[in-house]
C-alpha cells in the first residue's frame, strides 16, 4: 500500500535548528515544572550559578572557579538535551500536521442557495471558510471537497489520495455507509449534492491535526503514575544529599556546594525523566506514521494494553473475497461437460467469485493465457445462449438459457435440490458427500445442474492472508486474544478461525453481536479494541476501549471511534496494538536503565567525596577515581551525554 | 574502647532494620514487604508494556503515590533523626541541657557515629534495640526517638490499609496469558533490587561513614 510522504527522517536540518531554539525557549520555569526531575536538575543549575558567581568574586575553600563553571554548564546541557528530545519529538508531529494542513487550504465553494422549493440548484461561489453546518455544496468533476460533509444526492468517484495517500479513486454515493465525503479530497467524475456538517475549522481533521500538533496531549494514566515513581526517586535522594551535609560536618568531611548538586542530579532518574514527555509525543508521532490519526495519546497507550481485539473475517484474515479452488463432476458426467456449464452459468456473473469460477474453468481447460473475453465468447458465438438470469434472492441461483433450450443453473445445493426435486430427479449422494467434505474444510459448495439434474460442484475457499497465522501467534504470546468476527455460518467460522489461528469467533455476525460481546469482555475487566467503518459499527466503536474507524467509513463511525485509519486497512489494528505496545515497552527500558545507571554512578561518587576527609575510604573506591572533582565531572558529563543517546 | 558491636556485625543489624521488610520481623516488616510488592510490580508491568496488576487489580496513580510515600518514610525518619542529632551534636555541643550534647558520645568519631544512626534506625523500625556507649536516656533522645517511633509504626500500617482499601474497591481483572507472574523467579529478582535500591541505596553514604569509614580505619 502506498503511504502519504510522512515518514520525514529523524534529524532534518530544519527540524533540528527549530528544536535547538525550542529547547532554549523550553527553559521557562513554568514550562519546567511540568516535568519536576528535569525542573530539579534545573534549580540545580541556579545554584550552581550563584555558586560560580560567588566563588568568582571572594574564591573560597571549595574547588576552583573553572570546575564550578564545568560542573554548571555541564548540568545546562543536561536540561538543554532533555528539551531538545522533546522538541524534536513535537517538531516532527507538526511538521506532519502541516503536511495535513496544506491540504486544508482555501478552496472556492459551489454552494448551493435555496431560492424556494424547486429552484435550490442556483450557485454561488463563496469561500470554503464561509460555509456553515447545515449549507449544501455542490462538487463536479474536477473540483476539490471543500469541507467535510455527508452526500445528500448523487454519487461521484473520489481521489482521497491527499488524504489517504490510496491512489485508487473510490466511490462514494448518497445514503448507507459511504457517504461522507473529506474536505481537501478532490472529485473526478460525476456531480454530487453535499451537506455541510460542520463548522469552518471545527472539521474531523481540523481537530485531529490540532491534538497531532500536541496542543492538548494530556498525560496518560500510566505516565501519571511513572512520574509519582519518578518524583517518590528524587525525594529519597534529595532526603540523602540533604542529610548527607551535616553527616559530613560531624566526619570532618568538607563536601562542595558543586559535590552536593552534581551528586544530586547524578542521583536522581534524570534520564527517564528527560525523555518521558518525548516518548509520548514519538507514540502517536508513531501511530500517525502509520497514517493511523489518533484522537489523544491515551488511545495509544490503551492499544499497548489491549486484551481482546475483534477482526473482521473479510479483508483482515481473509483476502478480500472467496475464491473458486476446484471443480468436480458428479458420476457419470464428463469432465468437459461440466466446464462447460460451469462457464455458462458463470458468463453473467459480475461477482468476483463469479469471476475466480471463469478463471479457474480457463486453467483447467488449458487455456490459462487466453484473455477472460475471448475465452467466454467461445461459448456466446451464434447466440448459443438466449437468456441471462442474475442471481435472485428468491430462486437463489443464477445461470444461464441456452438456444438449443437448456438450462444451465448454479447455486447453493438447497436450493439445486429443490429443483431438481421438483422436476423428478434425485440429487446424487455422491454429490451430497462432496458439499458436506467442502462445507467441513471452510469453503461453499455451489451446485451446477443441467436441465435440472445435478451435474456437479464448483469448491470456493475463502484464502487466508499470508503471515497473518504468525501474526495472531505473536499476539497470543503477548497475551492479546484474538476473535474473529464474521457472517460466515458457524461450521465455516469454526475452521476458518482453526486455521487461521484466532482464538474465538463470532459466527453469522450482527452489529449488535459484536456490541454484546465487547460488553460481555468489558464485564470481566478486559480492553477490548475493534476497528469499523459502518454507521451501525458506530455503538461498537464507542464501547470499545480502543476503536480504529476507517477513514472512509461514516462521519458517525469516525466520532465513535478514537483513532483513525487513513488507509482503510483493517490490519491496521493489529499494527496499532504492537505500537502501543513498543509505547510501552520502551518507557520501561528507559526507566529501569535510568535507575540502574544512577544505581552505579552513586558507587562512582560517594566514596571519592568522602576521600578527603577519611583517606582509609580509598578501599572502597573501586574505580580508583583521582579526587572528588574527576569522580564528579565525569558522573556529571555521563549523565547528559545518557540523554542523547 | 568499644562498648557496643564490631563495625561489620553492627552494619548488618543496621542494614536489617534499614530494610525492615522482613517476615516475622518485629513491627511492620511484612506490611512493608507489600508495599515493596507493589512498587515492583508497578515497575515490572512497565517493563513488559502492560498496565501493571497485582493478585487481579489494577495497580495506578493513587497506589504509587500511597506507596511510594510509605517506601520512603523510613529513610527519611532514620536520615534526618540522624542529621539532626549530628548537626545539634557539632554546632551546640555545650547547650545548657542536662546532658551535654558533647557528652552523648563514650566513642566519638565514626563509631558514635554508627550509635547515633542505629538509635533512630531502631527506633524505626521498631525494634527496640540500641547500641551502647549512647547518652540516651535524657530529653532530646528519648523525645525525638518517641516521635520517630510513633511515625514509623503508624503510616506505614495506615498507607497499605489505604491501599488495601482502594485495590478491594476495584474490578478484578483475570489472569491471561500477558498477566505479570508473580510467583517466578525473575520476580523475586526484580522485588529484591527495589527493595536493594529503596531502603539499601538511601542509607549508603551513612553507612559508608559510619560502619564502614570505622572497618577500614582499624
Amino acid at each position: 500500500m502506498k503511504r502519504q510522504k510522512v515518514s520525514k527522517r529523524l534529524f532534518e536540518r530544519a527540524l533540528v535548528l527549530e528544536a535547538a531554539k525550542q529547547s532554549f525557549g523550553k527553559l521557562d520555569p513554568r514550562r519546567m515544572i511540568k516535568n519536576p526531575v528535569m525542573f530539579v536538575v534545573w534549580l540545580g543549575t541556579l545554584v550552581m550559578v550563584a555558586e560560580t558567581l560567588r566563588q568568582a568574586v571572594s574564591p573560597a575553600s571549595s574547588g576552583s572557579v573553572g570546575y564550578n563553571l564545568t560542573v554548571t554548564l555541564v548540568l545546562l546541557l543536561t536540561v538543554l538535551f532533555s528539551n531538545f528530545a522533546e522538541a524534536i519529538a513535537e517538531a516532527r508531529g507538526k511538521a506532519q500536521a502541516e503536511s495535513l494542513r496544506k491540504t486544508r487550504e482555501e478552496t472556492p465553494a459551489k454552494k448551493v442557495e435555496s431560492l424556494g422549493p424547486g429552484f435550490d440548484v442556483e450557485t454561488r461561489i463563496v469561500p470554503s471558510s464561509l460555509l456553515r453546518k447545515g449549507d449544501v455544496f455542490l462538487c463536479e468533476a474536477g473540483d476539490i471537497v471543500p469541507s467535510d460533509g455527508e452526500i445528500i444526492e448523487g454519487l461521484a468517484s473520489i481521489d482521497e489520495s491527499a488524504i489517504t495517500g490510496e491512489s485508487a479513486p473510490m466511490i462514494r454515493e448518497a445514503g448507507g455507509d459511504k457517504s461522507s465525503v473529506t474536505g481537501g479530497t478532490k472529485v473526478l467524475s460525476d456531480r454530487i449534492k453535499v451537506l455541510v456538517t460542520t463548522q469552518p475549522g471545527e472539521s474531523f481533521l481540523d481537530k485531529m491535526i490540532a491534538l497531532v500538533e500536541g496542543a492538548s496531549r494530556q498525560k496518560t494514566p500510566n505516565e501519571i503514575a511513572l512520574t509519582i515513581l519518578l518524583a517518590g526517586f528524587t525525594l529519597v535522594f534529595i532526603i540523602v544529599c540533604v542529610t548527607l551535609k551535616p553527616f559530613g560536618d560531624y566526619a570532618g568531611v568538607p563536601i562542595s556546594v558543586a559535590a552536593f548538586v552534581s551528586l544530586f542530579v547524578c542521583l536522581i532518574p534524570t534520564t527517564i525523566g528527560g525523555l518521558l514527555s518525548a516518548i509520548g509525543i514519538a507514540g502517536m508521532d508513531r501511530a500517525l506514521r502509520a497514517n493511523v490519526i489518533t484522537k489523544s495519546g491515551k488511545a495509544v497507550e490503551t492499544a499497548g494494553d489491549i486484551d481482546v481485539l475483534l477482526l473482521d473475517k473479510t479483508g483482515t484474515i481473509t483476502i478480500g473475497n472467496r475464491k473458486a479452488t476446484g471443480i468436480f463432476e458428479a458420476n457419470g458426467v464428463k469432465e468437459k461437460e461440466l466446464l462447460d456449464a460451469c462457464v455458462v452459468s458463470s458468463i453473467a456473473d459480475e461477482t468476483p467469485e463469479g469471476k475466480s469460477i471463469i478463471e479457474l474453468c480457463k486453467t483447467l481447460s488449458g487455456k490459462s493465457d487466453v484473455a477472460d473475453k475471448a475465452f467466454v465468447s467461445e461459448y456466446q458465438q451464434n447466440g448459443a445462449i438466449s437468456r441471462f438470469l442474475k442471481f435472485s434472492a428468491e430462486t437463489r441461483t443464477s445461470g444461464a438459457d441456452l438456444s438449443d433450450g437448456s438450462r444451465i443453473r448454479k447455486g447453493a445445493q438447497d436450493a439445486i435440490r429443490k429443483l431438481s426435486e421438483q422436476a423428478g430427479q434425485l440429487f446424487p449422494t455422491e454429490v451430497q458427500t462432496l458439499v458436506k467434505r467442502i462445507a467441513s474444510d471452510g469453503g461453499t459448495p455451489l451446485v451446477v445442474s443441467r436441465n435440472e439434474k445435478v451435474v456437479g460442484v464448483i469448491e470456493l475457499q475463502d484464502i487466508i492472508k499470508p503471515g497473518i497465522r504468525e501474526r495472531f501467534e505473536r499476539l497470543r504470546k503477548m497475551g492479546v486474544k484474538t476473535v474473529m468476527v464474521t457472517g460466515d455460518n458457524p461450521m465455516t467460522a469454526s475452521y476458518i478461525a482453526d486455521k487461521a489461528g484466532v482464538d474465538d469467533y463470532i459466527a453469522e455476525a450482527r452489529p449488535e453481536d459484536k456490541m454484546t460481546y465487547i460488553r460481555k469482555e468489558q464485564a470481566l475487566g478486559r480492553l477490548v479494541a475493534m476497528m469499523g467503518d459502518g454507521t451501525n459499527d458506530a455503538p461498537a466503536l464507542a464501547q470499545a476501549d480502543v476503536g480504529v474507524a476507517m477513514n472512509s467509513g461514516t462521519q458517525a463511525a469516525k466520532e465513535a471511534g478514537n483513532m483513525v485509519d487513513l488507509d482503510n486497512d483493517p490490519t491496521k489494528l493489529i499494527e496499532v496494538v504492537e505500537i502501543g505496545k513498543q509505547l510501552l515497552m520502551t518507557r520501561g527500558t528507559l526507566t529501569t536503565f535510568s535507575i540502574a545507571n544512577d544505581v552505579a554512578k552513586y558507587f562512582a561518587i560517594v566514596p571519592a567525596l568522602f576521600l578527603a576527609g577519611i583517606p582509609s575510604m580509598q578501599r572502597l573506591n573501586i574505580m580508583n577515581l583521582d579526587s572528588p572533582e574527576s569522580a564528579i565531572l565525569s558522573a556529571v558529563i555521563f549523565n547528559a551525554l545518557i540523554i542523547l543517546c | 574502647m568499644h562498648d557496643s558491636m564490631m563495625p561489620f556485625t553492627g552494619l548488618l543489624l543496621l542494614l536489617d532494620m534499614m530494610i525492615n521488610a522482613f517476615y516475622g520481623g518485629v513491627g511492620v516488616g511484612l506490611l512493608n514487604y507489600f508495599v515493596f510488592l507493589i512498587i515492583a510490580v508497578f515497575i515490572s508491568g512497565l517493563m513488559v508494556g502492560r498496565t501493571p496488576e497485582f493478585l487481579g487489580k489494577k495497580v495506578e496513580a493513587r497506589e504509587m503515590k500511597i506507596a511510594t510515600l510509605i517506601a520512603l518514610l523510613h529513610p527519611f525518619l532514620i536520615l534526618a533523626g540522624t542529621a539532626i542529632s549530628s548537626y545539634v551534636l557539632v554546632s551546640y555541643p555545650q547547650a545548657g541541657w542536662s546532658v551535654q550534647p558533647a557528652n552523648w558520645l563514650n566513642n566519638p568519631s565514626y563509631h558514635g557515629f554508627s550509635e547515633m544512626l542505629y538509635e533512630y534506625a531502631s527506633a524505626s523500625a521498631n525494634n527496640g534495640s540500641g547500641f551502647e556507649g549512647l547518652a540516651d536516656n535524657n530529653f532530646f533522645w528519648n523525645f525525638s526517638t518517641g516521635l520517630v517511633l510513633i511515625l514509623g509504626r503508624s503510616l506505614p500500617i495506615a498507607g497499605p490499609l489505604a491501599i488495601a482499601g482502594l485495590l478491594a474497591q476495584k474490578k478484578q481483572i483475570p489472569e491471561g496469558a500477558g498477566t505479570l507472574q508473580t510467583d517466578t523467579g525473575t520476580f523475586g529478582l526484580m522485588t529484591f533490587a527495589v527493595i536493594f535500591i529503596i531502603a539499601a541505596l538511601a542509607f549508603f553514604p551513612a553507612l559508608a561513614l559510619g560502619p564502614l569509614a570505622e572497618y577500614f580505619s582499624m
